[in-house]
């Protein structure tokens, strides 16, 4: 599901201040390119790009039953990247760069693609956390040129 | 195996680059045992990781990933690392940013499973 941004969250005040984002090579033929191409195998069951204030700019969640989630777990990760952003300001660490919980069943990755947004990647935890990073990486240049994009 | 507080938290704040290392109660955020070096707010360090703990166990769950056994939060100059530990404790260390994660993640199990 896409939800795209509502006038009470202009576009552009979530794409201010990303850098250029090159452009990438076309898609093959017949390939969908997605924002998150080449993340969808390993085990994932979804990735969210969320705005500061809990809404979903676009992504999917399955949770534990197999429902989508991810509205829900989006409001949720608004609040978290606060508190996040609070406790590394506060301890002198500098500003965040991501957060990872190593769940009973999964592992979340929380990055940050621009400072108005938030990405989450969940996997199985059979992923090796290093290559969770690796990927969190990846999703998040994807984000960033989607977000690029949709300057209007 | 059980361990005193501050044999626990001398076991992991010897990892080269751990700054501090606390036991901090999940619930209220409050210090329960604590070995920091000089500089590092352990009030702080203790109230903001219990409220992070607990704003990212409702993340995790609702994403249906369970209950959290570790928390790693990386920032541009340092690293906050978390591990819950039996009857509602936090294991907590502070460390620089380049410190080896996986070693701390280690040494933190241990700790909580030891310090009951």
């Amino acid at each position: 599901m896409v939800v795209e941004p509502t006038a009470e969250v202009p576009l552009e005040a979530i794409v201010e201040g990303i850098e250029a984002v090159p452009a990438e090579p076309p898609a093959p033929a017949g390939q969908d390119r997605t924002p998150w191409a080449g993340l969808e195998g390993g085990g994932g069951r979804g990735v969210l790009l969320v705005d500061r204030r809990g809404l979903l700019l676009r992504g999917e969640l399955t949770g534990a039953e197999g429902r989508e989630v991810g509205e829900e777990v989006a409001a949720y990760l608004a609040g978290a990247a606060h508190e996040a952003e609070r406790t590394a300001r506060l301890l002198g660490l500098g500003a965040w760069r991501s957060v990872l919980v190593e769940g009973g069943t999964g592992n979340l990755l929380l990055a940050r693609p621009t400072s108005e947004t938030v990405l989450l990647l969940v996997r199985d935890r059979e992923m090796p956390q290093g290559r969770l990073t690796v990927l969190a990486d990846r999703a998040c240049r994807s984000a960033r040129h989607w977000l690029g994009e949709q300057r209007p | 195996m059980t361990l005193s507080f501050t044999d626990a938290l001398e076991r992991i704040t010897r990892i080269r680059g751990v700054r501090g290392a606390m036991l901090v109660a999940g619930d209220d955020g409050l210090v329960v045992a604590e070995s920091l070096m000089e500089g590092v707010r352990g009030n702080a360090v203790a109230a903001l990781a219990a409220s992070l703990a607990k704003r990212l166990r409702k993340a995790c769950e609702a994403a249906g990933s369970g209950i959290p056994s570790f928390l790693h939060l990386q920032a541009e100059a340092g690293t906050l690392v978390a591990v819950p530990a039996p009857d509602g404790v936090l294991v907590v260390a502070v460390g620089d940013r380049d410190v080896n994660v996986g070693l701390l993640r280690l040494e933190m199990r241990r700790v909580a499973e030891a310090v009951v």
